[in-house]
């Protein structure tokens, strides 16, 4: 049967495999391969997207237990040209060294900073305890949180 | 559809316990009956009757109703330390409880609270307590058809204290051993009612009423010197740990003294705090 995913802003006709998790439909059926897999078992946060607003780990959710949902991957935020004030503060802030986890990370700070968009450092690096960095880039992944929002309320004020 | 197909179908909350037994090829179904998108489960409403949570409620609901009341303070305080925040917007409260895992988090601040599960079915609906709701590792009273509704924790007063701890290694991985402790005075400063609670010490949450009988009639400077330590005990008594690859059972016990004596001491000095 074909159903319908939504996401970042466009609607995919999907046939969607009954036992196959949100984050493979999202690799394999739609290519969407920024959405990194590693644990598969929600205690990396490597894979996460936002589905109606809320992080979530995809590689624990049901491909079908999202549709209907609004899903946004790395790809729905920021352009080359463009990028989002997130994505260019963990490029100053070298909030990386692999790469492979900074999608998720910078999705999950996006959600974050919309939620206190003036943290302490000590808050932005719980929040950002729901993603491991296997390179330990943590210190300078916490800077780029707090970067992002100096970056986030500039942008407000123009 | 579920009375259709038996066993081959199950009722799917958030799923991420479900998830990782279908990865590990432990589940084999031919439905998954999805009532993550069922908006009339999702709800934490605060009613005379006491502290409604709907089946559907995430733990991420839990952690953002804290401050409605001291029941929901140790609810969040709870969730919190349970997994991560992007498995907390997709994990329920319902899938908690109706997994029945020895060590669910939320089993026992339930627990100490006194919450009833209220169960919907075919022939109606019918409440029990929840330490009675469990039947044993991955099992439930419920009957064919039947669905877990809500969870209502009764009498929620200003006059209440509830502290959950626990032993884990990290917040993903799941409690070694956890005790929740609940406290309600009297008008006089003495407590009314005690509930104590242990989780991963056997197959369910179990309370410990020879601990709750220990604190009430107490005041709370005695309950924070001397009877926090024998509630403790009894709870070290009361449990019945195993050994596994996580922890000792000798270790496991001697945690449950340390852990509900916490929890006590906690309870008073947020009692204290309010008055």
């Amino acid at each position: 049967m074909t159903q319908i995913l939504k996401v970042n802003g466009k609607s995919y006709p999907v046939e969607i495999k009954p036992h196959k998790s949100l984050s493979d439909v999202l690799r394999d059926d739609l290519n969407l391969l920024g959405v990194k897999v590693s644990c598969g078992e929600g205690e990396c946060g490597s894979c996460t997207v936002i589905m109606d607003g809320e992080p979530v780990t995809s590689c624990l959710v049901l491909g079908s237990q999202a549709v209907d949902r609004e899903i946004t991957t790395i790809e729905g935020i920021g352009t080359r040209d463009h990028l989002d004030p997130v994505q260019e503060a963990f490029i100053e802030e070298q909030g990386f060294q692999c790469g492979f986890c900074t999608p998720g990370f910078i999705l999950a700070a996006k959600k974050f900073l919309e939620e206190n968009p003036s943290p302490a450092k000590e808050e932005a690096a719980v929040a950002m305890s729901g993603n491991i960095c296997r390179c330990g880039a943590h210190p300078y992944i916490v800077s780029a949180v707090m970067n992002a929002a100096e970056k986030i309320k500039n942008l407000k004020k123009t | 559809m579920k009375a259709e197909h038996k066993d081959r179908a199950r009722y799917w909350a958030g799923g991420t316990d479900l998830m990782l037994l279908f990865k590990r090829k432990k589940l084999d179904l031919d439905y998954c009956i999805d009532l993550s998108h069922v908006g009339e489960l999702r709800f934490i409403d605060e009613t005379d009757g006491g502290l409604r949570i709907g089946s559907m409620a995430t733990l991420d609901d839990l952690d953002r109703a804290s401050g409605m009341n001291s029941a929901t303070d140790a609810l969040g305080e709870t969730t919190r330390l349970m997994c991560t925040k992007q498995t907390r917007t997709i994990a329920t409260m319902g899938g908690n409880m109706c997994h029945a895992s020895p060590s669910a988090d939320l089993s026992p601040p339930l627990t100490a609270l006194g919450a009833m599960a209220v169960i919907q079915g075919p022939n109606g609906e019918r409440t029990l307590p929840l330490e009675h709701f469990h039947k044993g590792v991955n099992k439930t009273d419920l009957g064919e058809g039947e669905l877990l509704r809500e969870i209502v924790v009764p009498k929620i007063s200003d006059r209440l204290a509830a502290s959950y701890n626990r032993v884990a290694r990290t917040v993903v991985d799941i409690a070694l051993v956890s005790s929740a402790v609940c406290l309600r005075l009297n008008d006089d400063g003495t407590i009314a009612k005690a509930g104590v609670a242990l989780g991963a010490v056997a197959p369910n949450v179990i309370r410990v009423s020879g601990a709750e009988g220990v604190l009430v009639g107490a005041s709370l400077e005695e309950a924070a010197n001397g009877l926090a330590e024998t509630a403790g005990s009894q709870s070290a008594e009361a449990a019945s740990a195993i050994t596994d690859i996580r922890a000792s059972k000798e270790y496991r016990t001697d945690m449950t003294a340390v852990l509900t004596a916490r929890g006590v001491k906690k309870c008073v000095e947020n009692l204290k705090g309010m008055s």
